[in-house]
């Protein structure tokens, strides 16, 4: 199959999953899926395999991308149900890699603390805003942030992902 | 990062990882982030973060599909992104440092080739000559490229451009900017000088003269394949073109 086509399919269908999550808009979602993969091909140069994977690499784009537009945005729908059928629809396939870091980051997220690995999987994984979640578990806001600011520092310590040469991170 | 208190600048570094500045923190997280150890540290930050997306969308349900037209546009947006790199002899892969080069991800170089195969199936008659110049510059070797020299007619206006060709697909296509203007009763025609065969030049084919003031490339038309080409001549003939010129309108020549 060809590079560029088995490129996209390895990742839209994550990116495109991680897009509609935090934009909860199948037309913003499209839209934002455009741009990150334009950025990742204007971004491959600063790819260093020492620092993470392929897939870590797009994905660190994509959520990055993704939090831009949240910030703009005006307006932003509410929290979508994962038991939306529209996101429950296909077999699409994840990679082996992706599969592989998923479970690296797995393990690590089951050892934090229950309240931080709760609010990492809100916030990171479907795109909650830290007061949706407050509002969702029924927390403080300033403990949510803690959990999240915490949760997130002990995985990076857990996983060992290094910092890059200074100046090289965006 | 200290454990137990939180600093300010840890705060911004992991908030601006989690998506979650507000207000003036993000003029302060971007102002922090001017210092290369924090954006090194940052961009750990945001690696972690990712990985917790990825575990997340890995073990969640199953995404709906990629909509068909998503996909299409995605390709479309590949192949005009590489062609516009390998294309433009100002490129950004092209100009960039070997440390940088040796950067480039595997599936990058992949998919530069992957794209310029792919264009190169494509019907010649669905493509730009633009585009089909740039896949022929991304090929892996072998081309032969030079530059255009004014002529000694008269009429020869202030031509540059270049030409390329391969020998190997006997594929080519010249880019021109500057040609006078022509009346109807006249053409531009390219001639291939090949130092392989006695003769007369090969006919390379008929051209308009473009539109004034602007670039424009044209694919070459040899009629005979060209093994070793010498010289591209480019002559003012007759509006219908001839099999043999005579040279007498030399506008420009390009030599290897």
């Amino acid at each position: 199959m060809p590079a560029v086509s088995e490129f996209l399919r390895r990742h839209t269908g994550m990116v495109h999953g991680l897009a509609r999550r935090v934009l909860r808009n199948a037309e913003d979602a499209e839209d934002a899926v455009q741009d990150i993969f334009l950025d990742v091909w204007r971004s491959a140069h600063r790819y260093d395999a020492t620092l993470g994977s392929e897939t870590t690499f797009v994905t660190t784009i994509a959520r990055r991308r993704l939090v831009d537009r949240v910030r703009r945005a005006t307006v932003r729908p509410a929290a979508q149900s994962l038991e939306d059928p529209a996101m429950l629809a296909s077999e699409e396939d994840t990679s082996v890699e992706l599969r592989e870091a998923a479970a690296i980051a797995q393990n690590a997220l089951d050892q934090l603390k229950p309240e931080q690995r709760e609010v990492l999987q809100l916030s990171l994984g479907q795109g909650r805003t830290h007061e949706e979640i407050a509002s969702s578990i029924g927390i403080p806001l300033g403990t949510v942030k803690s959990h999240a600011r915490r949760g997130l520092l002990r995985l990076r310590e857990m996983l060992g992902v290094k910092a890059d040469d200074p100046g090289g991170a965006r | 990062m200290n454990q137990s208190v939180l600093s300010r600048r840890d705060q911004l570094l992991v908030d601006g990882a989690l998506g979650a500045l507000e207000g003036p923190d993000q003029a302060a997280f971007e102002a922090l982030l001017r210092d290369p150890t924090a954006a090194a540290e940052f961009a750990a930050l945001e690696r972690s973060a990712a990985l917790v997306a990825m575990a997340e969308f890995a073990n969640g349900p199953t995404p709906a599909p990629t909509p068909s037209p998503l996909a299409t546009r995605l390709r479309d947006d590949a192949l005009a992104f590489f062609a516009a790199q390998t294309n433009s002899p100002q490129s950004a892969i092209s100009e960039r440092p070997r440390k940088v080069v040796q950067f480039l991800a595997p599936w990058l170089l992949a998919a530069l080739v992957t794209v310029v195969l792919a264009l190169w199936r494509t019907p010649r008659a669905a493509q730009p000559p633009e585009l089909a110049r740039a896949e022929l510059l991304a090929t892996p070797s072998g081309l032969v490229r030079c530059e255009w020299t004014p002529g000694p007619s008269p009429r020869r206006g202030d031509v540059h451009g270049d030409v390329v060709w391969s020998p190997s697909t006997q594929a080519g296509f010249l880019r021109l900017n500057g040609l006078p203007p022509l009346d109807a009763g006249h053409c531009y025609q390219l001639w291939i000088v090949d130092a392989a065969r006695t003769g007369p030049p090969v006919d390379g084919g008929r051209l308009e003269p473009g539109p004034a003031g602007r670039e424009f490339v044209v694919p070459i038309g040899a009629k005979l394949p060209v093994q070793q080409p010498a010289a591209f001549v480019l002559t003012i003939e007759a509006a219908d073109g001839v099999v043999v010129s005579a040279q007498e309108h030399v506008v420009a020549v390009a030599r290897p």
